[in-house]
Order: structure tokens, then C-alpha cells, then sequence
């Protein structure tokens, strides 16, 4: 009784951490480099920003391209987008995928071989749920970035040209990633 | 999880386990929230001492907006040369061209290297994983002589279960898994009905994927071994060395039965890996097939350099073991190399001309059970008598060696489990999972299983062995953590032998109480 007691509330403890917890993106589903395949890639990091005109909030989801010292240049489905700087309410950076699902998975297998723990199952049910859940959510977040950030120099380092944006680049000729 | 009481007795609180958890959620819900991790760094040329070489791949930045990526890169900062093989891409990230590459460093507008790490969630999850719980006194005093083994499985004798075989005892890590056969020399069953007790007495996760019984019909007054190459031999004399000579002298008594009264050394002082040998002599041997029969199981020198060598990972363990599943060639030469050392139980014959001749190995490792093998010798024609065996000094416990007579080889039934108990509960999944190979049977600290076999109606008159297969995880524990040591974890995989000199002054300090220690912390419940 007291098993299944322990048991349901981890459940529940569980299901509310990673529903509440772990990091989201809007990057589209295959866009984001595995750590490792970020080793090898040259492309800018996911970039959703929220800014403010004044008369107006708009939202920019694409690949960072680029900052320079007023503007920072987004790469959205249709071209490529300069916003100004001070214009940034706030955004995030994805980096990577951070494939935070597979410790999630971990998690439910660890938990799933305690009951054959007997009375042990008390413990160490709870043990996997609640470290593994932390763990998971944790990771989620490892390849993200906020800002307003206190510097840009910080963030340009995952622009697709964090040297800056090249002179006499042709941007109408910019291509996205290909998915 | 238990928990210490000032006055020193343990007691467990399940009010405490769920303040922890409260406490876990609070901490997750207040704290925003830190398989692998990304770490980027962007240097300019002028700054190329800051570059991370350890990166596998350097990205040279063109002031254009092109880009090489390489692999086996260098800066040459005196030359001002940048060179590597790898790729060109351009602004759009087409493939521009590949190859090997070398071009000035001022036409570099920025670098960027990257770093992939075990991320720290993944290694927190290894070390749960790898649980680390409080111990008793015995293993806070000797930290490697903590109880560790594969499964241990447990036969009656006639009067009372007996350990009588540790499965799979190399395969510590999943792509080490294995089969493994070992004897039940001293099983006696009694019924048709016979059962074998699978345990998990360490802090370890064992992964089984099946344990069938071997069954083979002897001949009166005869037995049957298993050689090291999974042959099975029907033995009909059984003939003891007339004399016996180790290092220690005459070694016969302990060596003349297969008694429990074992024939032990002690380790070298200054190097680990120093050999001794004994000498056999037989005086009359028959013509035909012979084979010498080894009882034999190891010390906990193998134990002890495993343990210390995950300790010296420490934290970092979870990379390590990591490296070696994705079949990382220096970590499998590393563990080839260790093997090579140590060795196991070398089997020399003496021919006509005075020459020792190496006929095999046997090397079945574990310092649990004592395992029952037999070594075809080589026809040396009538007349031979002496046999040497070499090992390495301190390493093996030997109870019991012979010559026996090899009439034929023969061929096993193999049994598979007919009924699996959890504890005292029918497992019908348990069973299901022994029977079919595409599944695995994962067992904790604590957990045993009683695996009952129908034996032929003749019961009494065959020789048993059982054949698993599988492997285990050791749980990290909280005193090995204390000796992290990147260096050393190092040097245990690129310098051996150089181990086995460091670590043997630390080891004779705990060799004598070693095996006490060791035993009086198994897990039970």
C-alpha cells in the first residue's frame, strides 16, 4: 500500500516537472544540430526574438546570422531581417538539440526496474523520479540563451558569422538551412 | 537509503523520503534550471594562444563570410600559417571544396572551436545510475574490498545451497556483455525438479540474458569437464601429482582435492604483475587423451584494480564508460593490455627434450566461485610427467589440480528455466525474459531468483553446468568519488604496467584483510 502510495505521488511529482519544466523551442523539428553534429556544422543558432518599435511588438523566429553594433540580422523563412538592437524586448538562443528526451527515457527505464525492489522500491523509486526528472530539465536547458543579454559579444559566438556580417554580402541571396 | 542516527543505529523514515521530495520539487520550481553538452569559443587571430586544441574541429572564419572547417588542425602562430584537412564552405554553407588546406593567418577573421562533454545532468544520472549509498565500517575502511560480483548463483550439495558459480565476471559494461559456462561440480540433485538460486549481492546492476542449464550423462565412476573452449569432456581416471613445488615449497596438500583448502600467494611488493610458477610431477600416466584438470578462482587483485580504477574516474565515469561503448580502440587496448598483464593461469608440459611447451590458458575470471576446468594437453607420447604453471604472484587461489584420462568429447542438453521465482513469487515475465534472448532480465541489489530446470528422469547421473550470459553495472560509491583523480584514471589506461607498480604498495597495505572485508559486505536484506 505504502509502495503504491509513493509510487503515484512520484508519478504525479514527475508528470508536473517535465510539463512545467523543461525548455521549449521553435526551432522546426530536425533544425537544431545534435551537440556533436554542432561540431561540424557552420549555420547560426535558433533565434527567437521579441521586439517593440514603439507602435508595434513583433516576434522574429530564424537562424542567427549576424550582429553588429545596432542591429542584429535574423534569417526567417522569407529573407533576412535586421532588427535593431535597442529595439529587443527579449529573445532566446537554442544552440543545439539538447535531446533532453533521452533522459527522460532514462529516467522512466531506471524507475521502471525498482519494483522489483520489494520494499526498496520506497526509496529508490523516488530516488530515480525526482533526481532524474531534475536531471532532465536541467539538460533541457544546457543550449539555451537569453537576453537581453549583458553584452552581445557574448551571443555573436552563435551567429552564422559571428565574425560580423560580411562586407558586400549579397543578402538577397541568403539560403536557409535546409531541412 | 539509510540514514545514520547520532547515537550510531540505522533507521529508515519514509517521513524523511517524503520531505526529500517536497524539498526536490521546491528546489526544481524556485532554481530555473544546468547524453552530451556544447561548449563554444570564438578567438581572433591575434589571440591564438586562447585557442581550445583540445577542439576536434577548428572553424576558420573568413573575412568573406566563407569557412573552413577542419579537422587535424594547427595555428602556426610563428609562421602565421593555418593548415588541416577538412572542408571549405561558403557563405550559404555549400561545399566549396575539401581537402587538405593551408592558408595565412590574417586572412582569418575569427575562429570558433567547440567542445562536446558529458552533460552534468547526464553524469548526475550515471552516479544514480551508479547509486552511492552509505556502506558499512567495512567498506569505509577499505573502500575497494566492497562486495562486488556478477550474479551469484547458489546449487544445493546435497544438504544446503552452496555458491557454486559467478556469471559473466569480465562483462562490466554493455558492450563487454558475454556467455560464460561454469561448472556445478558439487550439485547433487535430488528430484527431477532442480533449482538454481540467481542472487544480486553487490551494489551493481546485473543485466541477465539468459542462464540455461547444461546437462550431460557421465559415465559410472567418471566426470565430465568443460575446456576453456567450450568443449565438454567425459573424464574416466583421475590421477593426483605425486609431488607439488612452489615457491613456498611443497604445495601438495593443498592442491591434492578438491576440498575448499586453497593454495594461495601473496602479491609482489613493488610490481603487481610478477609471476611465480609450481611444478607437477605425475609418476605413471596412461596413454590416451589426457587433460589437467584446474580448480581455480581469482583474488581480489583483479577486483581491487577494477574498483581503483573506477574510483579514479570518479565523477567522470560516466565518459569513460561512454568511450568504451562507442568501441573506443585505445579503451579496448587499455583493457587487452591489463589482460595481458595479468594473465591467467598458464599451462606448460614438459617434452622429451626438457622444453616447456605452452598448451593453453585458463583464465576464467571471478574470485567468487570456484570454477572446475579441464586442459587438453598435447600428445607428447608416453613418458611425460611434468607440467608448469605460470601466473601472476597473488592473483589466483588454486584448490585443486589432477590429470585425467579424456575418453571422448560429448555434447550437453541444454535445460532452459521451466518455473522463475522472484523471492517466493511465481515471475512469469522473469521467465519469459530468460527464454527469449531479444529480452534481458535486469536484477538490483538484493533481488533473488530461483530458476528451476527439469532434469532428465535419470537425474543423478549427470554432470551440471550452467551457461549465462549478460553484464553488469557497478554502482559508484560515495568513498570511491573521494579518490577522483583524472591523472591516474589515465595513467591506469595508457601506462599498465606503470599501474601495476604505482598501485601495489597501496594494495599489500589491504591485501591481508581484503577478503574479509570483502565478504562481510555483500548485500542482503
Amino acid at each position: 500500500m505504502r509502495a503504491k502510495l509513493v509510487v503515484g505521488t512520484t508519478v504525479c511529482v514527475f508528470l508536473s516537472i517535465l510539463v512545467s519544466g523543461c525548455a521549449s523551442t521553435t526551432a522546426p523539428r530536425g533544425w537544431l544540430p545534435t551537440p556533436g553534429e554542432a561540431e561540424k556544422e557552420a549555420y547560426g543558432a535558433w533565434i527567437s526574438v521579441k521586439c517593440n518599435n514603439g507602435s508595434s511588438e513583433q516576434i522574429a523566429d530564424g537562424e542567427f546570422i549576424a550582429v553588429r553594433k545596432e542591429s542584429l540580422f535574423v534569417l526567417t523563412q522569407d529573407s533576412l531581417t535586421a532588427i535593431a538592437l535597442n529595439q529587443v524586448e527579449r529573445g532566446k538562443l537554442t544552440t543545439y538539440d539538447a535531446e533532453h528526451q533521452l533522459l527522460a527515457g532514462w529516467t522512466t527505464v531506471g524507475a521502471l526496474t525498482t519494483p522489483s525492489h520489494g520494499w526498496f522500491l520506497v526509496l529508490s523509486f523516488p530516488l530515480w523520479i525526482i533526481s532524474g526528472s531534475i536531471a532532465t530539465v536541467a539538460h533541457s536547458y544546457a543550449p539555451i540563451e537569453k537576453f537581453p543579454a549583458d553584452s552581445w559579444e557574448d551571443l555573436r559566438k552563435y551567429a552564422r558569422f559571428p565574425q560580423g556580417l560580411p562586407e558586400g554580402l549579397d543578402r538577397r541571396t541568403m539560403k536557409s538551412k535546409p531541412e | 537509503m539509510a540514514f545514520w542516527h547520532s547515537s550510531g543505529r540505522r533507521y529508515l523514515r519514509t517521513e524523511i523520503v517524503c520531505l526529500l521530495l517536497v524539498l526536490f520539487t521546491c528546489l526544481m520550481l524556485l532554481d530555473g534550471c544546468n547524453v552530451a553538452t556544447q561548449k563554444r569559443n570564438v578567438v581572433t587571430p591575434e589571440d591564438t594562444r586562447l585557442l581550445d586544441r583540445g577542439s576536434r574541429f577548428l572553424k576558420a572564419h573568413m573575412l568573406d563570410g566563407q569557412v573552413y572547417i577542419l579537422s587535424e588542425w594547427n595555428v602556426d602562430s610563428n609562421e602565421k600559417i593555418v593548415s588541416g584537412a577538412g572542408e571549405l564552405l561558403s557563405a550559404n554553407r555549400d561545399i566549396l571544396a575539401e581537402g587538405i588546406f593551408s592558408f595565412p593567418l590574417d586572412s582569418v577573421a575569427i575562429f570558433e572551436t567547440n567542445r562536446v562533454h558529458t552533460s552534468g545532468a547526464v553524469m548526475a544520472m550515471a552516479v544514480i545510475t551508479g547509486a552511492s549509498v552509505a556502506l558499512t565500517m567495512y567498506c569505509i575502511a577499505n573502500p575497494k574490498a566492497c562486495f562486488g560480483s556478477c550474479p551469484t548463483f547458489y546449487v544445493e550439495d546435497g544438504e544446503k545451497p552452496i555458491l557454486q558459480a559467478e556469471g559473466f565476471s569480465s562483462s562490466v559494461a554493455p558492450s563487454l556483455e558475454a556467455s560464460d559456462i561454469d561448472a556445478l561440480y558439487r550439485a547433487k540433485p535430488k528430484r527431477k525438479e532442480f533449482d538454481v538460486m540467481m542472487k544480486n549481492e553487490a551494489l551493481e546492476t546485473h543485466v541477465v540474458r539468459y542462464a540455461d542449464l547444461l546437462a550431460v550423462r557421465r559415465l559410472e565412476g567418471g566426470r565430465i569437464f568443460a575446456s576453456p573452449d567450450g568443449a565438454f569432456w567425459q573424464a574416466t581416471q583421475i590421477i593426483q601429482p605425486a609431488r607439488c613445488n612452489g615457491p613456498e615449497g611443497d604445495c601438495q596438500k593443498e592442491l591434492r582435492a578438491f576440498d575448499g583448502l586453497e593454495r594461495i600467494s601473496q602479491t609482489y611488493s613493488t610490481f603487481l604483475g610478477a609471476k611465480e610458477t609450481i611444478d607437477l610431477e605425475f609418476d605413471t600416466l596412461p596413454d590416451g587423451n589426457l587433460g589437467l584438470v584446474v580448480a581455480s578462482r581469482q583474488s581480489l587483485l583483479s577486483t581491487y584494480l577494477f574498483y581503483q580504477t573506477l574510483a579514479y574516474m570518479g565523477s567522470s565515469v560516466a565518459d569513460w564508460m561512454a568511450q568504451l561503448e562507442r568501441d573506443d580502440d585505445l579503451m579496448r587496448k587499455a583493457i587487452n593490455r591489463f589482460d595481458e598483464l595479468l594473465g591467467g593461469i598458464e599451462i606448460l608440459v614438459q617434452d622429451k627434450t626438457g622444453s616447456w611447451i605452452s598448451a593453453t590458458q585458463v583464465c576464467e575470471n571471478g574470485p567468487l566461485a570456484t570454477d572446475v576446468r579441464v586442459v587438453p594437453l598435447p600428445n607428447l607420447g608416453s613418458g611425460f610427467q611434468k607440467i608448469r604453471l605460470h601466473f601472476t604472484k597473488g592473483d589466483w587461489r588454486l584448490d585443486w589440480v589432477a590429470m585425467a584420462v579424456l575418453e571422448r568429447e560429448v555434447a550437453p542438453l541444454m535445460l532452459q528455466p521451466v518455473r522463475v521465482r522472484h523471492n517466493t513469487d511465481l515471475d512469469e515475465i522473469a521467465q519469459k525474459s530468460l527464454l527469449d534472448t531479444s529480452q534481458v532480465l535486469v536484477t538490483l541489489p538484493g533481488d533473488i531468483y530461483t530458476l528451476t530446470y527439469r532434469l532428465p528422469d535419470d537425474f543423478n547421473k549427470y554432470e551440471l553446468f550452467l551457461k549465462s550470459q549478460g553484464y553488469y553495472i557497478e554502482w559508484i560509491r560515495d568513498e570511491w568519488l573521494a579518490e577522483e583523480d583524472p591523472a591516474r584514471a589515465a595513467m591506469m589506461f595508457l601506462n599498465p604496467e606503470k599501474a601495476l607498480h604505482v598501485l601495489a604498495p597501496e594494495f599489500k597495505r589491504i591485501e591481508s584483510v581484503m577478503e574479509e572485508s570483502f565478504w562481510r559486505s555483500r548485500y542482503a536484506r
